[in-house]
């Protein structure tokens, strides 16, 4: 699953990402695109047992993997 | 896919080194337990204050400028720039010297105050005033290059000519005892609580209130039009204030500058309540247990001043209205701080980390259970205390002020211990 949040105000990028995957199946991931480190996103993800990955994105972009921490 | 050291690599650009706001928590946190020594030591004192140089205005400023100011500092320097997307300034002497020059001067003035030492209590309140301009120059810097958030930043700049109202009146207000005079007494005594309560504390709190509740609550932004409204009426209670406090309308208008604030206050507590219930996360904890009990108080305030300024009679109102507005700034500013403080714990602890730390597991919550109670008895047996004459009341309160001041300080220092042996042993080769 994908979820845009560049453009978006703070703290709406996070509330979004939250939301979306308190509501993923088991094994589900999610690429974030984003126009910026979500710097206060990690602390949360890692309450809830999600982690965090950066991988390749567009110019500009951070593209975050969220994945279920095993 | 990147590294595990790479991970939060660009974050760095939008932190400040973990040090920097948690010497201005840390500052504060002794501040508080110092502020509640001092109100101990003033004991019966407290009930007839009207002013004047002593162990109570020392404690009363050690509230206000060591705990409630200095709070303010650290969380809007490292919480503004994520706000409005900005890097923050890579070198470290200026926060270095802001913090260095502020607590000078506060120690300074609060000597001063206790001590009744008028030269000294001048110096202080020189060197503070130095110390809030450089920040207001860091404060202005973000502002003006803020990308979005034009609610935050719009409280922002109003905070900031706040902070210039209250920088007068606080300079003319210590200058007096040495014989210098820049602004009439009462007037400058009405801007100082005026500017420095509802203008600085007041704006900054609900400025940062628009990200964190929401963020904290995992709830939508409020609604632009109800929030912005509650600014315009926040503006015009100031503007108004201010005309009355410097001569130049009817005195009568104080009373709808009050009104005015507090229509805006009661608008901005709806909105706040309102993501508070439809956020994702409904238990916040002892932390939003203080703020709540801080609206209240803060709520109060307005309907204390109203009565003060209709000469409703009521015994000892002026001090009633002192404890409910500086008791509902520090009980809301320790419920933002005891979830900010090991938040930002494990963020600085956490980066370039693949798993970092939560922030539960930074916290300690035994020592803020304690605070929460202790705190609130404080305060209610301070009220107590000076409605009812009653000197045992008021030193029951300062006593379990006390408690809960060192309570909090346990927190504090449980979660900067294991930030820093984190920090350290990510240093390690």
């Amino acid at each position: 699953m994908h979820v845009e949040v560049r453009g978006l105000l703070p703290p709406n990028p996070f509330v979004t990402i939250i939301g979306l995957i308190e509501r993923l199946a088991p094994g589900q991931t999610l690429t974030v695109h984003h126009d910026r480190d979500p710097v206060p996103l990690y602390a949360e993800l890692a309450e809830r047992g999600w982690l965090a990955e950066r991988i390749h994105g567009e110019p500009g972009e951070v593209r975050l993997l969220l994945s279920r921490d095993a | 896919m990147a590294t595990a050291n790479t991970f939060l690599g660009s974050a760095s650009g939008r932190l400040l080194q973990a040090a920097i706001p948690f010497r201005f928590f840390a500052a504060a946190v002794l501040f508080h337990l110092l502020a509640w020594l001092a109100l101990a030591w003033a004991g019966p004192d407290i009930i007839d204050f009207v002013g004047g140089l002593g162990w109570t205005l020392a404690g009363l400023h050690l509230l206000t400028l060591g705990v409630l100011v200095m709070t303010a500092l650290g969380a809007s320097l490292q919480l503004l720039p994520v706000a409005t997307r900005q890097p923050v300034m890579s070198q470290r002497w200026p926060y270095e010297l802001l913090w260095g020059l502020y607590v000078l001067g506060v120690m300074a003035v609060v000597a001063g105050m206790a001590l009744w030492l008028p030269t000294l209590l001048w110096l202080g309140a020189l060197t503070v005033a130095l110390a809030l301009l450089l920040y207001l120059g860091l404060l202005a810097l973000n502002l003006r290059g803020a990308k979005g958030m034009p609610l935050v930043v719009v409280h922002g700049w109003v905070a900031a000519l706040s902070l210039l109202v209250l920088l007068a009146s606080a300079l003319s207000l210590a200058g007096l005892y040495s014989g210098i005079i820049l602004i009439e007494r009462t007037a400058a005594i009405g801007l100082h609580v005026s500017f420095a309560a509802y203008g600085l504390m007041g704006l900054l709190v609900m400025g940062f209130s628009y990200i964190l509740v929401p963020m904290f609550a995992l709830a939508d932004n409020p609604a632009p039009a109800w929030s912005h409204l509650s600014l315009g009426l926040a503006m015009f209670a100031l503007l108004v204030a201010m005309l009355v406090l410097l001569g130049l309308v009817s005195p009568v208008l104080f009373r709808l500058a009050i009104v005015a604030g507090a229509l805006a206050f009661l608008i901005h507590v709806a909105l706040m309540e309102q993501a508070l219930r439809s956020g994702m996360r409904r238990n916040l904890g002892t932390s939003f247990v203080l703020v709540r009990l801080g609206w209240a108080c803060l709520a109060a305030s307005f309907a204390l001043a109203l009565a003060l300024e209709m000469e409703i009679g009521l015994r000892h109102a002026a001090v009633l209205f002192g404890i409910l507005l500086i008791g509902g700034l520090l009980t809301l500013l320790l419920g933002v701080l005891s979830r900010i403080v090991p938040f930002l714990a494990a963020m600085h602890a956490g980066a370039g980390m693949r798993r970092p730390p939560t922030p539960s597991n930074m916290t300690a919550q035994r020592p803020l259970d304690i605070h929460l109670y202790c705190h609130s008895a404080a305060l209610a047996l301070l009220l107590a205390g000076v409605s009812f004459d009653n000197v045992w009341l008021l030193r029951g309160g300062t006593l379990a002020g006390i408690a809960g001041a060192v309570a909090y300080g346990a927190f504090f220092l449980h979660t900067w211990r294991r930030m820093s042996k984190m920090l350290a042993s990510k240093a390690q080769p």
